[in-house]
């Protein structure tokens, strides 16, 4: 694993902690607060913005493992090295501010950055899926400490 | 990409869904979203074993037939549910 690679990842698992306060302050709502329990879109929308930040974060981690062994230039490694962390952050954003009232009853204008996150983590995924692809025979793709552990 | 962004069309008023589909629905994308992600870890640690080169690849290619299977399944039982309620 490139140094570059490590340093994302230490940034991932610090904001980690994030959806773990995301996640205790849906459970105490649930437990005290009445007025969450009959929003059903509140309820909807902040449960799938707890899941995805979570799942995301933790494709984001897997992804740093394959992005040094890709056949991408340094530049494009960068892409997807951002783009699926940034894909993680800006879908729960999405999700929690556009229910962000009590009474809400439909989502505001800010529910559109979930489809702009799902198209920034689809570009990471391609790039990293066709760098893949194109490098699965070349041996020099596999470099430093990282390649010898991972083979 | 496609099921995700319909299922955020449905939970946000844009599509209709009744309330066992919509579970259905939601449990569904949950599960395929985790083990896609699970799957890529599965490949990371395969590596690593003292598999014979042919045994990977069955075991690699096991993995992606049950995700596939998966996926076709619940496809399936979705268009099915869709055909009930008519």
């Amino acid at each position: 694993m490139s140094p570059q690679s490590r340093l994302v990842a230490g940034i991932i698992l610090i904001i980690v902690p994030t959806v773990e306060i995301g996640g205790a302050s849906i459970l105490s709502l649930l437990i005290a607060d009445p007025s969450y329990g009959q929003n059903d879109l509140r309820q909807d929308l902040w449960r799938a913005g707890h899941a995805h930040a979570g799942v995301w974060l933790v494709l984001s981690l897997v992804a740093l493992r394959y992005v040094d062994e890709a056949s991408l230039s340094e530049r494009m490694r960068w892409v997807v090295r951002l783009a699926f962390p940034a894909a993680a952050i800006l879908m729960p954003l999405a999700f929690f501010l556009s229910v962000l009232s009590p009474e809400a009853t439909e989502p505001n204008a800010l529910i559109n950055l979930a489809f702009v996150a799902g198209l920034v983590l689809a570009v990471g995924l391609l790039v990293l899926g066709i760098g893949l692809i194109r490098g699965r025979h070349d041996p020099e793709q596999l470099t430093g400490a990282g390649a010898t552990e991972g083979r | 990409m496609q099921q995700r962004w319909a299922l955020l069309g449905f939970l946000t008023g844009r599509g209709q869904l009744e309330e066992l589909r919509a579970q259905f629905f939601r449990a569904g994308h949950a599960h395929a979203g985790v083990l896609l992600v699970l799957s890529l870890v599965y490949f990371l640690y395969l590596d690593r074993t003292e598999y014979s080169t042919a045994v990977q690849w069955l075991a690699g290619l096991l993995l992606a037939a049950a995700l596939i299977i998966l996926a076709v399944g619940l496809l399936q039982e979705m268009s099915t549910q869709e055909e009930g309620s008519q």
